[in-house]
């Protein structure tokens, strides 16, 4: 008969201590931050939220795009230079991102004045309005509320559009698509001038 | 083995223990002060402790400390204090680092944490938000936009909560929790202010599957009217009440919240290995192993075996009736979420677990400490009286260590309010007093003021 092996109690002890030190060098959490496939945007976030690198990529995409378009090159011998509106764009994400859409507004507005085709309704006469008509609080992407404002402010265009996203977990994952969509409106008519979607992803992933 | 060896294996014993005294912080000792002044009522010196806590002097300020693991609990127990004493913007401020900070800790699936936890202390590893937290913290911070009259901000948190349905749903056994009802109803009453009523419509949808709110049949039927779905149940709900009328013209809406009393919070507790061992004998797979039989022969031999263990105890409800008083009329609160009932069936259900994992816990100390002695006795000589005394008290040094450094997660959020209460009442544009009278003789009031452009106002109490 031979005895069962008894395991030996150095053994036991120090495999305790290797584990010991194992778990305390594991204790920190193993995720990232990362945006997405885009080789540009390789500087690391702070989370998922919409933050100002993502503004200023998705800004850029969309204003690009808009400054080279049929719609502005029609504008470049219109005399007197027609006005635009440029309306609040509606925040339809899973993030505070308020101060950022505001931040926006005054990007767009700085663009339209260095380009010189457009002519923007000064931003204080535009939130008079927009208080007047209560329009503050998310409505302000109804077209035809937008269109009302439009006229009001005496604009023969108006800019506005929406953030919005697709927002997904997962057990060990959370991603979020940011989607920056923006038009040009022509008061008069109601004609949908131009309009452009460009899209981040962010996600919370395991290293 | 030689001397250098056996000096070895004390030096790792001792560096084992020594490892192990900084584990674990005890979170109910470090909030104690803070839940003495939340039961005593004091909002503001419970505010100042958790500002103590987190190593700032203002709640304008947020912590720096970004390392510590216990911050993301800490800025939630401030954002709900914040939020009982009006300051809804700097709570909607907390609840946001809280919520980031959480869904980081959330996702991260250490099997080290768990591996901790079963040896050395429960309180080891990230916290893990229970469900009826995590809708919670969303909950109350829409509470806090809807406070503000920030629809905007309110929708935000409505789509935290979308998100959250939608991978309990996908991605978790758990049946959905009942606290998910009260945030349906605010995400409902925040696209129906927005003015969007299919999605209005389906947030009330949810929230009447998950218990009754007083009013919402009238609202759910004057939506269909304005946009009828082709939903049976919504339709059922509408036909028993075929008179509801949208607001008139000059009608404006108030929408009371009461949160009531302190919710039931996690308590260190010694418990003997007996009743540890009937509540994790709840496991069946624990039953039949080896490590349930050592157990129970420790019990039989009679040895005065304790186990470190969480237990959730006090909570209370500030009131059991109130009538919120609108000028001269005065209309019943009704409790919509039991949230100190959910803390205890979430805890019944993982108590189990807790209990094994003590269990686990006292085992491995026993085997440590028996290992370290027989380590060091069987370095000396056959009879060396010195060495087995070296390895004795080397041995329960060990043992010593691993019992102190177990500490049971107490880690809960401890602000959180026990009860919700709900009051709506339709009411013509102008200044209003709004007065809160409660059974036990409590009051609060504050005062709304309904215009054209802004008919609605939420109004935020907490009662203690």
């Amino acid at each position: 008969l031979t005895s069962p092996r008894r395991r030996s109690p150095t053994l036991t002890l120090l495999s305790l201590c290797v584990l010991t030190l194992l778990i305390a060098a594991c204790q920190t959490t193993g995720y990232t931050i990362n945006r997405g496939d885009d080789p540009t945007l390789d500087e690391p976030a702070m989370s998922t939220a919409f933050d100002r690198r993502d503004l200023e990529h998705l800004f850029q995409k969309n204003m690009t795009n808009l400054m080279s378009s049929r719609f502005m090159n029609s504008m470049n011998s219109v005399n007197p230079r027609p006005t635009v509106a440029i309306l609040p764009f509606l925040n339809d994400t899973s993030e505070h991102i308020g101060p950022s859409l505001q931040a926006l507004l005054s990007k767009i507005e700085t663009s339209f004045v260095n380009d010189g085709r457009l002519v923007p309704v000064a931003s204080e006469r535009r939130d008079a309005v927009l208080a007047e008509l209560n329009l503050q609080q998310g409505g302000a992407f109804d077209p035809v509320r937008a269109a009302q404002t439009g006229r009001q402010l005496g604009a023969h265009y108006f800019i506005t559009g929406k953030v919005y996203d697709v927002a997904e977990r997962t057990s060990d994952m959370r991603r979020v698509q940011y989607f920056l969509f923006m038009q040009v409106i022509n008061v008069e008519t109601g004609v949908i001038e131009w309009q452009q979607e460009s899209a981040v992803t962010k996600a919370l992933v395991p290293l | 083995m030689s001397a250098c060896s056996r000096w070895l294996v004390s030096v790792a014993s001792l560096c084992l223990a020594a490892s192990l005294m900084g584990c674990g912080p005890n979170y109910a000792a470090k909030v104690e002060h803070m839940r003495v002044n939340i039961d005593r009522g004091d909002l503001n010196g419970a505010i100042s402790d958790v500002n103590g806590a987190l190593g700032v002097d203002l709640a304008a300020q947020m912590p720096s400390d970004d390392q510590d693991q216990l911050i993301p609990l800490l800025l939630l127990e401030r954002a709900a204090l914040l939020q009982a004493t009006q300051q809804f913007s700097l709570s909607a401020r907390d609840f946001q680092a809280a919520d980031a900070r959480i869904e980081v800790l959330d996702l991260s699936e250490s099997s080290a944490d768990d591996i901790a936890q079963y040896l050395f202390s429960d309180a080891m590893g990230d916290y893990k938000t229970p469900p009826y937290e995590k809708l919670l913290l969303n909950t109350m911070n829409m509470l806090n936009y809807l406070a503000l009259a920030d629809l905007s901000g309110a929708k935000v948190e409505a789509r935290r909560v979308e998100v959250l349905e939608r991978y309990f749903k996908d991605y978790t056994s758990d049946k959905p929790d009942v606290a998910l009802g009260l945030a349906a109803y605010l995400s409902g009453f925040v696209y129906e202010k927005m003015g969007q009523p299919d999605d209005a419509l389906r947030w009330y949808d949810t929230a009447t599957r998950f218990g009754s709110f007083p009013g919402i049949g009238d609202v759910i039927s004057y939506l269909m009217q304005q946009r009828p779905l082709s939903n049976d149940r919504l339709q059922a709900i509408a036909a028993q009440h075929p008179n509801a009328l949208p607001l008139s013209e000059g009608e404006g809406e108030v929408l009371v919240v009461i949160a009531s009393g302190v919710a039931p919070r996690r308590e260190a507790k010694r418990v003997p290995i007996g009743l540890a061992l009937t509540l994790a004998a709840r496991d069946n797979t624990w039953r039949r192993s080896d490590r349930y039989k050592r157990a129970q022969r420790l019990e039989a031999e009679g040895l005065f075996k304790w186990v470190n263990y969480p237990a959730l105890e006090g909570g209370f409800h500030s009131f059991t009736s109130a009538q919120v008083l609108v000028g001269e009329r005065s209309v019943p609160a009704a409790m919509v979420l039991d949230v100190g009932a959910q803390a205890i069936r979430y805890f019944d259900s993982i108590e189990g677990k807790l209990a094994l994992a003590s269990i686990t816990r006292l085992l491995t100390r026993s085997v440590a400490s028996a290992a370290t002695e027989a380590a060091i006795k069987g370095s000396g000589k056959r009879g060396d009286s010195g060495t087995a005394l070296v390895g004795f008290l080397v041995g329960k040094a060990v043992e010593g260590a691993m019992t102190v450094a177990d500490t049971p997660d107490t880690r809960s959020w401890n602000s959180l309010p026990s009860a919700f209460w709900i009051v709506r009442v339709r009411v013509p544009h102008g200044k209003h007093k709004i007065v809160l009278q409660t059974n036990r003789g409590g009051s609060a009031q504050v005062e709304v003021n309904l215009r054209p452009q802004q008919p609605w106002a939420v109004v935020v109490l907490r009662s203690l």
